[in-house]
């Protein structure tokens, strides 16, 4: 447990710097953007209505969908400026509608005092509206605040450096220090700046210097603390060949930058390709925490150079291809269609797949008699899944082809479904094949004879721009056909049950397979 | 001659007629009432006179010259403002909100200061007690003097009153009134008082004028209205205060 507190102290400059950085940002485009709107609303109130329509409207967008909509929006870029756009958008509304709620509140009778003593509009604005509906507007600008701080933490599966970086790592490798530390600092920092508001407003409104001087002080550390990353050097860059029109050659010296999805097999893999491309003096940064699509937009786009993805989820979710097809052929024609639709090369199979199946109790399984996915047709089972699979073809055609329109589903993050089928709460989950779960909590996965489940071997995919260059394929084509499932399961395991870190996982599996092969 | 106003009217957008045709003076330190029931047209008509109301018919000097010739905000630096439930500032103190149209005209610091001083003294409040305090902590008489003390800033020639003493209690009512007269004794200027209370208008104003349905049915003194009402509105509107006068007349009698 120490160690673990250590690792997540050792990235607190990093993680803190860049949540401040994503929330002093958005609040200040989201006031600058929302207090002029407010007082144009609240003196048209022919455009109030609409204004605040469509602010109200941004607000509904649940905010994880918000960021990852601004993904495809901004032509696959990710990192800070979707989630920067994002946050402001969500940062407006209570600004807004507090501006106006606060402006219009303001009594007629002060109003007409301030045209009668000769100001004009903008003096009356400036005098005597605004200081009026100060305290509106700061309430709405706390709201605000405290949003963004929380919201902020939902910018990790964008590429976007945040606080949310522990959660969701830690979410995902089952690592509770981290996760309660991610919160605990993202809540005290809401906490603070919530403060510094609150004692910057007093400051003003009792013209004290006091609380003025301490919502200063709280503001100052604060924005250091947004600079920390650029002190220490990580902020973020872009792939290898962005920007660069010419071929290049050679990796030594280069930045590459790696993506991973959010879950624990892709950090291991992650951790380990940058193993590699050190090995061969290339400097490396690893985007993590992408979502699933997310991953892939970035790689089109050259935000990053490389990552991991499956054949199955690239057959469905990108191709949108609703039939099934065999393993080589799946990966020859989604390599094809790769090369040609986005100019991203599909460098070749990492030798494992990680594929779903349907996984179950081995006891459960002798008791009932159940080998097969069709046997549990006609029962009134409970599935869980991630929230992905239940949208995927190949629940819906699994469904079909074996009758399971009994099956009761349970969408839940991937991380609790192998506790909650070992604990009894559901009776089969939606497995991946590699985790080292199946094994440790004793599960069969359940045959699929009728081999409705896709393939879905790990792939290594290379952008558009970093396909130019020869040498990071060739040093990366060390891992070709080099990961067999058992050793990639031992791995997960290494992680998922054994609380080691995933760059200890990939220590070892460097160990495994690439040290062996030399 | 102060003020002139001559047919003066207003169409709303809505093709409501408030004010139709309506003429009248005000000398140099003269106290004109306009005093009619609600909705005859009177705030209407005291709005006109500093442009808080644009008039769609008819003209107003001022101070020898059409109001049109100056800004709207120009005009209502140089004219004082006191409106019904008096319209302070609530988050100005006292002096501050004195000080608001002397700011405005870029007075230095050490004028204002000794303008709101004055100022706090003639409308017979403490600068020491009441300078620093906020609308909040006042009574609504104190409230009502730091108003007038507002209008007077910049010491216009003219001060217009909106039922600047409708909303107080008798007493205090009174008060303020017979201080506003002396007030106005003292510093000369002239007034446009509006109100639907006849025994104030008979009390204050050296000259009345009677609104109904946006047109003036009368004008003349207290006197004059007194002994000739001329007009069976004005005889109603004379009735009240006179029934009461007679009442207690009657009452101290009898006690007598």
């Amino acid at each position: 447990m120490p160690d673990r507190l250590d690792e997540a102290v050792a990235s607190l400059p990093a993680y803190l710097g860049g949540h401040m950085q994503l929330v002093l940002s958005g609040l200040v485009v989201s006031v600058l953007i929302a207090v002029p709107l407010g007082i144009l609303a609240a003196r048209n109130r022919t455009l109030a209505g609409p204004v605040l329509g469509i602010a109200s409207t941004l607000q509904t967008i649940p905010s994880l969908a918000l960021l990852a909509l601004m993904v495809p929006i901004l032509g696959g870029r990710i990192g800070f400026a979707p989630a920067f756009i994002a946050l402001t958008l969500y940062g407006i509304l209570p600004i807004l509608r507090n501006t106006v709620v606060g402006l219009q509140g303001v009594d007629p009778v002060v109003r007409e005092a301030a045209r009668g003593t000769g100001m004009t509009p903008l003096q009356s604005l400036r005098q005597v509206e605004l200081p009026l509906a100060l305290p509106t507007i700061i309430a709405g600008l706390r709201t605000a605040t405290v949003w963004i701080v929380g919201t902020a933490t939902l910018a990790t599966p964008v590429g976007a450096t945040s606080l949310g970086n522990y959660i969701f790592s830690g979410l995902q490798t089952r690592d509770w220090t981290t996760v309660v530390f991610g919160c605990l600092i993202a809540a005290g920092l809401a906490f603070l700046l919530d403060q510094a508001i609150r004692l910057a407003e007093l400051a003003a409104r009792e013209r004290k210097r006091a609380p003025a001087f301490a919502g200063i002080a709280i503001a100052a550390v604060l924005a250091m603390g947004a600079a920390l990353p650029l002190v220490t050097g990580t902020s973020a860059a872009r792939g290898i060949g962005a920007g660069e029109g010419e071929v290049m050659a050679g990796i030594e010296g280069r930045t590459v930058v790696i993506g991973a999805k959010g879950f624990t097999e892709q950090y291991i893999l992650a951790a380990l390709l940058e193993r590699v491309l050190e090995d061969a003096g290339a400097d490396v940064e690893v985007r993590e925490n992408l979502g699933s699509t997310i991953a892939f937009d970035a790689l089109r786009s050259g935000e990053i150079d490389v990552y991991v993805d499956y054949t199955g989820t690239i057959w469905a979710t990108v191709m949108e291809r609703e039939e099934g097809a065999g393993r080589y052929d799946m990966f020859v024609r989604m390599a094809g269609w790769l090369r040609e639709e986005h100019g991203i090369l599909a460098l070749g199979r990492l030798g494992f797949e990680n594929a779903y199946g349907y996984a179950v109790r081995r006891d459960w399984a002798e008791v009932n008699g159940i080998a097969t996915i069709g046997d549990l047709s006609g029962r009134s089972v409970r599935v869980g899944g991630d929230p992905e699979f239940f949208v995927r073809a190949e629940w819906t055609r699994s469904r079909d082809a074996y009758g399971l329109q009994d099956v009761r589903t349970r969408p839940m993050d991937s991380t609790f479904m192998y506790g909650a089928l070992r604990d009894g709460e559901v009776d089969a989950v939606s497995a991946y094949t590699t985790d080292g779960r199946i094994s440790d909590y004793d599960l069969v996965v359940l045959d699929d004879p009728l081999q409705i489940l896709p393939p879905y071997d790990a792939v290594m995919l290379i952008s558009p721009d970093a396909a130019r260059n020869p040498a990071l394929a060739g040093t990366l084509s060390v891992l070709l056909n080099a990961i067999p499932a058992e050793t990639m399961r031992r791995a997960n395991a290494m992680v998922d049950l054994d609380g080691a870190t995933p760059g200890e996982a990939a220590a070892w599996l460097y160990g495994e397979v690439v040290v062996s092969t030399d | 001659m102060t003020l002139s106003a001559d047919a003066l009217t207003k169409r709303f957008a809505d093709g409501t007629l408030a004010v139709d045709g309506v003429s009248f003076t005000v000398a140099a330190g003269e106290c004109l009432a306009i005093i009619g029931e609600s909705g005859c047209g009177k705030t209407t008509t005291l709005k006109m006179l500093n442009r808080l109301i644009e008039p769609t018919g008819g003209s107003i000097a001022f101070a020898g010259g059409n109001v049109t010739a100056l800004r709207p905000e120009a005009l209502r630096r140089r004219i004082g403002w006191v409106m019904q439930g008096d319209g302070l500032f609530p988050h100005m103190t006292v002096a501050e909100n004195i000080a608001v149209t002397p700011r405005l005209l870029g007075w230095d610091k050490a004028r204002i200061d000794a303008r709101v001083d004055a100022l706090i003294e003639q409308v017979r409040l403490s600068v020491a007690e009441h300078r620093g305090r906020y609308p909040a902590q006042l009574s609504g008489g104190q409230r009502q003097r730091v108003a007038i003390a507002r209008a007077l800033s910049v010491e216009p020639e003219l001060l217009l009153l909106d039922e600047a003493f409708g909303a107080l209690d008798p007493l205090t009512r009174g008060a303020l009134q017979s201080d506003f007269t002396a007030l106005r004794r003292e510093l000369g200027f002239a007034a446009v008082l509006v109100t639907h209370d006849m025994a104030e208008a008979l009390l204050i104003a050296d000259r009345i004028l009677v609104m109904k349905s946006g047109r003036v049915v009368r004008t003349g003194t207290p006197a004059d209205l007194l002994q000739d009402p001329g007009d069976a509105y004005v005889e109603d509107l004379l009735a009240m205060p006179r029934q009461q006068a007679r009442a207690i007349e009657r009452l101290e009698a009898g006690h007598a």
